[in-house]
């Protein structure tokens, strides 16, 4: 295993690094029947309590199995959450952008809310598809602030940097965001992401935290690139196989607990050191035969296949296929301590089963 | 054991002992062999035995005070010239099979080189990088060292009547050395300007075709893409005691100019040394 060559690069503004921890001590009170509906700082028992958006997705299982025993966790979705954890948290199903959210708040008043919801189906229009990533993060952000809540994470993605020719290796969390503003999926992704930091800048008494990791993988999350490789015929461009980060679906787990914990704000790349790989490489790892499109013919093809609903492939994702993306994880390991604990070829070996066994399963 | 036909041509081509060589250079590979610029030793090795046999071969190439380079970071500056890049694939096979310790030489790729199908995937595999600031710090910090151009594109595309002129002189390398705390080792090569003679630079057709130069030399484009191979002209390579300069990295322009005239005047001593020296183009 490498060691980790990336240089800190501190440039985060003043003000977005107090170590002091916010609220009022605990108080060792009797436990009063309301006990439950008071954030911890007032609770006798320590338990944080955590809202989390997206239960009922698969990063949203993901995080019930890492958050069950150690929160009181409250689900949100507007799907119904059908989960082996369901018993152990309180769910409400509910859309983001509505009035319905901001009361389960005030109910609730968790201590932190971390907000995984993201709809990136391609076969959702992309005006639903708008209001409910962007308007939603929009309407959830003002609903924490009104309702006080201390901390609040944001899971983004590294995807919001871009794949360009220009790309440096190890992008640091200043990197301008350049992702294609021309798909949807990234564009909103990049409007989440860009507000959250404005919104983070407006209310400092608020602290945010927001995480970019790079290709998530696992048996249970559905990121984009899962999309891709589970095409049926796997497109890659000839002459290109450029540089990628992937990550394991348990650390970004690991990495979001971490950020709930830390009493600071900050936005961070979440990426393993040493796990930049060749595309080639990962498609290899993961038992995929890709098939060679000539770059002249690419862009035209995946246009017409996908303006006639052939394809489940988006044009612009087609610089994904060209240009590296490598990101910076250093500042995670400084500021959260959070270092992935699974390795790029253990990761690809899990998502090499699971994606098998979703094969056999879907015969 | 059974015969296997591509061990048997890596061994006739020296790859073995190549890769040994690479192995000595201390790296920062993952699992798989790849280090997070697209560097693989596995692959940049067999390149090598080719460049190499080209090296040795076809420009026959001599080294003088390669072991002027210092252990550690490093920014190598040299003078551009000869339409193609081969002064940099010649620099780069110098530091890994001349130079001891063995070096790898990351270049400093224009931004268009990784829109190029095929040569987007061999340049990193060979260690190569894109000229970028955050790029050769991180390397640098790395100690590793860099193969910069200071005369960038210009100076490749210089044509017949200006050989061996020094165009200007880009700052950005002496910044670099300066924030990292790097030695710059001024590096002078002889042979470049008359493999591909341009006599005229076609600059509207260049344009047109997204390249920083077209050059027309006696044979190219007349006899089509074959007249654009590069003669094998006798190439030598001078390497000067390392400079190393203190100042702010992001000092104005007055302050930082003088040290690349200095590197600059280095430069130019060396090739008038070397074209002195010189008895012939070709041998």
């Amino acid at each position: 295993m490498s060691h980790d060559e990336e240089k800190s690069v501190r440039e985060v503004p003043p003000g977005l690094r107090e170590g002091a921890p916010s609220g009022p001590p605990p108080r060792r009170t009797e436990p009063a029947p309301a006990d439950a509906a008071r954030p911890a700082s007032e609770r006798a028992t320590a338990r944080k309590k955590v809202l989390l958006t997206g239960a009922a997705s698969g990063m949203g299982a993901v995080l019930l199995r890492h958050m069950a025993d150690l929160y009181d966790v409250v689900g949100v979705d507007e799907e119904d959450l059908e989960d082996v954890h369901r018993s152990k948290i309180v769910f409400h199903q509910a859309a983001l952008g509505k009035r319905q959210f901001e009361d389960i708040l005030r109910r609730e008043r968790p201590d932190a809310l971390v907000h995984v919801s993201f709809r990136d189906d391609p076969k959702t229009p992309a005006r639903v598809r708008h209001q409910t990533n962007v308007i939603g993060t929009m309407r959830l952000l003002d609903a924490s602030q009104r309702t006080s809540v201390a901390k609040v994470v944001i899971l983004s993605s590294a995807a919001v940097y871009g794949a360009l020719p220009d790309n440096p290796t190890f992008m640091d969390e200043t990197q301008p965001l350049r992702a294609s503003q021309t798909y949807s999926g990234l564009r909103d992704r990049v409007e989440v992401d860009t507000y959250a930091q404005a919104w983070m800048y407006k209310n400092r008494d608020v602290r945010t935290i927001i995480l970019r990791p790079a290709n998530v993988l696992g048996p249970t999350v559905h990121s984009s690139f899962r999309s891709y490789i589970e095409l049926p015929r796997v497109p890659v461009l000839a002459g290109f196989d450029p540089m990628m980060q992937i990550i394991h679906e348990d650390d970004v787990a690991r990495a979001i607990i971490r950020a709930v914990d830390a009493p600071r704000s900050g936005i961070y790349n979440l990426a393993g050191s040493g796990s930049a790989l060749p595309l080639s490489t990962v498609l290899a790892e993961l038992g995929v035969s890709p098939f060679p499109v000539p770059y002249p013919l690419a862009l035209p093809l995946s246009r017409a296949l996908w303006a006639l609903g052939l394809s489940g492939f988006p044009p612009p994702q087609i610089d994904f296929l060209r240009y590296p993306q490598v990101v910076s994880g250093v500042r995670a390991r400084e500021d959260l301590g959070f270092e992935p604990e699974i390795q790029p070829r253990d990761c690809l070996a899990a998502m090499r089963r699971a994606l098998s066994s979703a094969r056999r399963g879907r015969r | 054991m059974a015969f296997d036909p591509w061990k048997h041509a890596e061994n006739a081509l020296g790859i073995p002992e190549i890769r040994e060589r690479l192995r000595r250079i201390p790296n920062r590979l993952n699992e798989y062999g790849y280090d997070a610029w697209g560097f693989h030793p596995e692959t940049a090795a067999r390149v090598l035995s080719l460049a190499y046999a080209l090296y040795r071969r076809y420009w026959r190439v001599e080294v003088h005070g390669i072991e002027r380079v210092p252990h550690g970071r490093v920014v190598l500056a040299a003078n551009h010239s000869g339409q193609l890049p081969v002064d940099g694939l010649l620099l780069w096979v110098a530091m890994a099979m001349e130079a001891d310790p063995p070096r790898i030489a990351r270049g400093m790729a224009e931004r268009w080189f990784p829109t190029l199908p095929y040569i987007s995937i061999l340049m990193p595999r060979m260690g190569h990088v894109l000229g970028d600031p955050t790029n050769c710090e991180r390397l640098l910090e790395n100690g590793e060292a860099i193969l910069v151009f200071p005369e960038g594109a210009r100076g490749c595309g210089k044509t017949w009547w200006h050989r061996y002129e020094l165009v200007d002189f880009g700052q950005g390398f002496v910044r670099l050395a300066l924030k990292t705390r790097s030695p710059i080792v001024p590096i002078a090569v002889i042979g470049g300007e008359e493999q591909m003679p341009s006599l005229y630079n076609w600059e509207t057709l260049a344009r047109l075709l997204g390249m920083p130069y077209f050059p027309v030399t006696p044979t190219f484009p007349l006899l089509g893409p074959l007249g654009g191979l590069p003669l094998p002209t006798k190439y030598h390579i001078y390497f000067d005691e390392p400079v190393e300069f203190e100042g702010d990295p992001d000092g104005p322009d007055a302050e930082i100019v003088p040290m690349v005239e200095v590197v600059k005047s280095k430069i130019k001593r060396m090739i008038e040394y070397g074209l002195e020296q010189r008895t012939s183009v070709w041998w």
